[in-house]
């Protein structure tokens, strides 16, 4: 039976993402938000490898 | 001093060639640069104009007081220090890199590490102010890798600056258009822009050169100021 519980998790929350930019990208100022979400939505379900990333991504983090 | 480690996310990313042209770049600007080659591959002294028939660098040393008789200076002033023909140990690995901190250099030095891409960046000794660069390619393949390495680094103990930049890029592929517009925004850590596709950086490597003295006018060369100019600036930080 798998161990279901892990001291760290795999996912990649919103949260998750912002941490690691101030963590690793130095002033949080430095990164700029560009919210187009439509057309990033068109180009993950134009490309079907990047569609099953985003699909398995979405199934852990639950968005 | 300042460190740079530049590693592909995948084998032939470009990085060696990245980490020569990027040296001469910073050196044309005053600024010290030492070279360190740490793929076991031991091609970046091509770039600088090592003998293809030197097969002798660091890992071949007993010692650091040896090591110190492997560095070489080019035309243009960049200090390297080739790889050798050894494999060395984590450990060893690990040691040269640690060792190269102690080096009696001006304050203004930058240590740029062409590190190979099979290996894991959190088993090198990290401090905060070091600057890691990560190279892509656009394509579905570097995607994948870079959610899995931003899924390591969220599950890093210590810090340092991370960047994943994109190198080879073709304006002319709309797969290369639509991922790197999507990085841009939806990704964290990644370089406001790319280095183009160009020709000359590896006609420049095959006159055992670089981009700065074969093209200064290229693409290619305006490409590298701009990545040395934006690392300068993330250094400051």
């Amino acid at each position: 039976m798998q161990n279901l519980i892990s001291r760290h998790s795999q996912t990649l929350t919103s949260n998750d993402i912002e941490n690691l930019a101030r963590r690793f990208g130095g002033k949080s100022e430095d990164y700029i938000e560009i919210v187009n979400k439509q057309k990033n939505n068109k180009t993950i379900n134009k490309y079907a490898l990047l569609k099953e990333i985003d699909d398995e991504l979405a199934a852990i983090t639950g968005i | 001093m300042q460190r740079i480690f530049l590693k592909g996310i995948k084998g032939g990313t470009g990085c060696t060639a990245i980490t020569a042209n990027l040296a001469c770049v910073l050196k044309k600007s005053d600024i010290n640069v030492i070279a360190v080659d740490l793929d076991p591959k031991s091609d970046l002294g091509l770039h600088f104009g090592l003998p293809w028939k030197n097969t002798q660098g660091w890992s071949n040393a007993e010692n650091f007081d040896d090591v110190l008789k492997c560095f070489y200076q080019d035309n243009d002033g960049v200090i390297f220090l080739p790889h050798g023909n050894k494999i060395p140990t984590p450990t060893e690995i690990n040691g040269l890199i640690d060792s190269c901190k102690k080096l009696d250099t001006p304050k203004n030095t930058w240590m740029l590490f062409d590190c190979p891409s099979h290996i894991d960046i959190s088993h090198y000794a990290l401090d905060e102010n070091d600057i890691v660069v990560e190279l892509v390619n656009c394509d579905a393949i570097c995607h994948s890798l870079i959610y899995k390495q931003l899924q390591k680094l969220k599950n890093t103990e210590n810090s340092w600056h991370h960047f994943f930049l994109v190198n080879r890029y073709n304006s002319a592929s709309v797969l290369e258009f639509d991922l790197f517009s999507l990085w841009q925004s939806t990704l964290p850590l990644m370089a406001p822009f790319f280095i183009n596709s160009d020709e000359v950086i590896k006609e420049s490597t095959a006159y055992r050169n670089v981009a700065l003295n074969c093209a200064p006018y290229s693409i290619a060369n305006d490409d590298f100021e701009t990545l040395a100019g934006w690392l300068v600036s993330k250094a400051a930080l």
